[in-house]
């Protein structure tokens, strides 16, 4: 993150060797270093000159016009990296409104964990039917139908709160390891409820009385219930290492 | 009355046990985990159950039957959240004594508990005589208000 230019500042040889520099060094390979300009400070004619020289766009302005207004601009490179698109949204001002807000981010935190109940300790029954671990007298469809608008209620907060948690904390997610296995195992369960939908689920019928389904039910079923085990102690060793 | 608690509070944190745990990064942190996942285990479990006592799911199978067969699981996830519970408990006895989240959290879990062994038991072992539906869903509800009520004062002792 560049550094906001101050009042007087030479903004076209402030930011050019702001950008040379990083390009030089690569440290910012894909220069999308945004720069806090007071546009009442520059001179429009040195503003213009600077956009030229580093083709650069305003893209945004914002703030309150009238007693301080802020122009941002993005230098475009030639890609855009994850630890930019990470510290992009940890700029924002809803990341950093929900970070510091005093009851929200606690009642969103709450919403998150206790909507666990709805979501993992709901779909855990019908992943210990398909294994065949459990009410093996009833059609794995008796199971699961009826729990699905819960399943579903209940997966939808623990989402929409998620994202809002990552959001609010996405540069402390980027450094975090748990994160990460967070991220990768909840794609693989992505991945598993895809493939199960598309292949044995398709002949349901077929196997929807057995009180043990076939192998492939069976290593769906498992594969949901280690992968959601692993989610939450994922996330509980990020919540806590954060 | 907390007060007159404090010494006991003080002690429980002293004993070699809280200092271990307090002292290990790890053993705290793994308790926390395995505490979160016996709460989904065992609330998930109490869901099903009050959903069964709402006629909502399983419909064909008998109460008294399904609570049958899910009790190793419920009291598997009540046994591993109580162990862990206590850990954590022991680790920073003092810090709940002076949170106000926890003393919610004690007055709920001591309620609940002997809420799950008398009246939702008596409620789902006594399918066959067929009690009125209005008595069986209230007994669910209060349970579910209980134990979500444990949860929730529990996951806010961190933000008092």
């Amino acid at each position: 993150m560049a550094k906001p230019l101050a009042r007087g500042d030479d903004l076209t040889l402030s930011l050019v060797s702001e950008a040379l520099w990083a390009r030089a060094n690569e440290t910012v390979p894909d220069v999308t270093t945004l720069c806090n300009v007071d546009p009442a400070a520059v001179p429009a004619r040195a503003l213009a000159r600077a956009c030229r020289v580093l083709k650069m766009t305003v893209t945004e302005t914002r703030g309150p016009r009238s007693i301080f207004p802020v122009v941002s601009f993005a230098i475009p490179g030639p890609q855009v990296s994850i630890q930019g698109i990470f510290e992009y949204i940890d700029a924002t001002r809803s990341s950093t409104a929900l970070r510091e807000s005093l009851y929200v981010f606690p009642i969103v935190e709450g919403l998150h964990v206790v909507s666990l109940a709805f979501s993992v300790g709901l779909v855990m029954w019908f992943d210990l039917r398909l294994a065949g671990w459990i009410l093996k007298d009833q059609p794995v469809s008796a199971v699961f139908r009826p729990l699905r608008p819960f399943v579903l209620t209940g997966f939808a907060i623990t989402l929409v709160t998620g994202s809002l948690l990552f959001w609010s904390l996405a540069m402390r997610c980027y450094g975090s390891p748990f994160f990460w296995a967070k991220a990768l195992m909840l794609v693989l369960a992505g991945v598993n409820i895809a493939v199960y939908h598309l292949t044995i689920e398709r002949r349901q019928t077929e196997w929807n009385a057995a009180r043990i389904p076939p192998r492939q039910a069976r290593i769906a079923g498992l594969a949901s219930l280690t992968l959601w085990v692993g989610i939450i102690a994922a996330g509980r060793m990020m919540a806590y290492f954060l | 009355m907390w007060d007159r608690l404090y010494p006991y509070f003080l002690w429980i944190e002293q004993t070699r046990l809280g200092h271990a745990i307090r002292e290990s990064k790890w053993t705290f942190a793994l308790a926390e985990v395995f505490h979160l996942l016996g709460i989904t285990l065992f609330l998930g479990t109490i869901l099903v159950l009050a959903l069964r006592l709402f006629d909502l799911v399983l419909r064909e199978k008998g109460v008294a039957e399904t609570a049958r067969e899910l009790m190793p699981w419920s009291m598997s996830g009540l046994l591993l959240t109580l162990v862990t519970g206590t850990l954590l408990f022991t680790s920073e006895a003092v810090k709940c004594w002076g949170n106000v989240a926890f003393h919610y959290k004690a007055l709920f879990l001591l309620l609940a508990l002997p809420f799950q062994f008398t009246a939702l038991r008596s409620v789902t072992r006594a399918d066959r005589q067929g009690l009125p539906p209005i008595v069986r869903k209230l007994t669910a509800l209060v349970a579910v208000l209980l134990w979500f009520g444990v949860a929730v004062f529990g996951r806010a002792i961190f933000f008092f």
